[in-house]
C-alpha cells in the first residue's frame, strides 16, 4: 500500500531533505522525486502529478504556498502537505485559505507523518496535533471573517494590500475617496479590527497573501 | 532613458525568433527567448523582466498562469499577451491588477512594435 503512494518532497535545506527522504523510503514509501527549491518542486509535480507533495513554506524563487497555488490551478490531484517551522496563525491562515490538505511541523514525530499521509490520502485534511485548538480555530475565524467581505470590499481590501492610497483606489474604480473611505470603515467593522489611521493597512500587509488568495 | 529588456516565451521557435530579431532591429532591447510555461516562469522569477511577451497558451504554464503569479509576488513586469483566438479574452475583471495588453497573433510588426513603445513609456513612467 504505502509502495503505492507517489510522493515528491521539496526543501532548501539539503540535511532536512536527505533525513525526510531516508525516513520515508526506510518506511516504505516511494518518493519519486526531491527538490531543493520551489519552481523544481513545481516541475516535478507538473510533470510527475505525484499522488503526495510533501513541501516547506520558505523556498528559493517559489515558496510552498506559491507552488500549491500554481499546482491546484492547473487542476492536479496531488494532495499538498506543508512541513514547516511556522506554527503563527497566519500561516494556519494561508493554507486554509489555500484548501491545503495536510500542515505538519518540523518538530512533529514522523508518525505524524504517516499519519497525516494516511489522513491526506482517505480524502481528509490532517493539521499538526502541536497547533492545539486554539490556534485552529482562530484561523477559521479569521478566514470566516473576510468571506463575510462583498465583493467590492474584497476588491479595496486587496487594493489596500498591495499599498494602493485612497486616491489610487478611487481612481482605478471611478467612485469618489469618500466612497471608498466608507467601505473601508466597514471593511474595519466586518473584521473587527481597532479603529486607527493604519490599522487596515497594516493588517493587510500581515494578510496579503490570504487576501490576494480570496 | 532606459530602455527596458524584453524577453519572448513562445512555443513556435520560428515565430519566436523572427520576432525577435524584427523587434531587435526596431530597437527594442530584446533579452532573452523562452520555449513553455515552466522556463518563462524561471526566467521571469529569476531575472524579473521589464516586458514579457507570452504566448497565451504556453505549454505546460499559460500566460495567466505566469501573470497571476507575478501580480501575487508584486512583481513590476509588464506582459504583452500573443492570442491566436479569433476574438481576443477579456481581462475587464482584472480590474484590481495591471492588465495584460493583447495582441492578436497574425497582427503585424508595427502594431507589436507600438505597443512595446507604449509599454516602455508605462515603464518609465513608474
Amino acid at each position: 500500500m504505502k509502495k503505492e503512494i507517489e510522493i515528491i518532497i521539496a526543501d532548501d535545506h539539503p540535511m532536512l531533505l536527505n533525513g525526510l527522504f531516508q525516513e520515508l523510503e526506510a518506511n516504505g514509501y516511494q518518493v519519486t522525486g526531491r527538490a531543493d527549491n520551489g519552481m523544481r518542486a513545481l516541475e516535478l509535480i507538473l510533470m510527475n502529478k505525484p499522488d503526495i507533495a510533501l513541501l516547506d513554506i520558505d523556498m528559493p524563487m517559489l515558496t510552498g504556498f506559491e507552488v500549491v497555488k500554481m499546482a491546484k490551478e492547473k487542476g492536479l490531484k496531488t494532495k499538498f502537505v506543508i512541513l514547516s517551522f511556522h506554527k503563527e496563525s497566519e500561516y494556519i491562515v494561508q493554507a486554509k485559505s489555500l484548501q491545503i490538505d495536510g500542515y505538519l511541523l518540523k518538530e512533529d514525530p514522523f508518525f505524524e507523518i504517516e499519519r497525516c499521509i494516511e489522513a491526506v490520502i482517505g480524502g481528509n485534511t490532517y493539521f499538526s496535533s502541536s497547533f492545539g485548538d486554539q490556534a485552529m480555530e482562530l484561523a477559521s475565524k479569521e478566514l470566516k471573517k473576510l468571506r463575510l467581505l462583498t465583493s467590492s470590499e474584497l476588491t479595496i481590501l486587496k487594493l489596500v494590500a498591495r499599498q494602493k492610497s485612497n486616491l489610487e483606489i478611487s481612481g482605478q474604480l471611478n467612485v469618489s475617496v469618500r466612497t471608498i473611505e466608507k467601505h473601508r470603515s466597514n471593511i474595519i467593522g466586518k473584521l473587527g479590527l481597532e479603529k486607527g489611521t493604519n490599522m487596515l493597512t497594516n493588517w493587510s500587509l500581515v494578510n496579503k497573501k490570504t487576501i490576494l488568495e480570496q | 532613458m532606459h530602455t527596458p529588456a524584453i524577453a519572448i516565451a513562445h512555443s513556435d521557435s520560428e515565430y519566436s525568433k523572427q520576432l525577435f530579431e524584427q523587434l531587435r532591429l526596431r530597437a527594442h532591447f530584446m533579452d532573452f527567448r523562452l520555449a513553455n510555461g515552466l522556463e518563462a516562469l524561471n526566467y521571469l522569477i529569476n531575472h524579473q523582466p521589464e516586458i514579457m511577451i507570452l504566448e497565451e497558451e504556453l505549454p505546460i504554464l499559460s500566460a495567466m498562469d505566469l501573470i497571476k503569479m507575478a501580480n501575487y509576488k508584486s512583481l513590476n513586469t509588464q506582459f504583452i499577451v500573443i492570442s491566436h483566438k479569433s476574438l481576443l479574452p477579456d481581462y475587464s475583471d482584472w480590474f484590481f491588477t495591471d492588465r495584460p495588453m493583447v495582441i492578436h497573433h497574425k497582427e503585424n510588426i508595427d502594431i507589436i512594435s507600438a505597443t512595446i513603445s507604449h509599454c516602455e513609456k508605462v515603464f518609465n513612467a513608474s
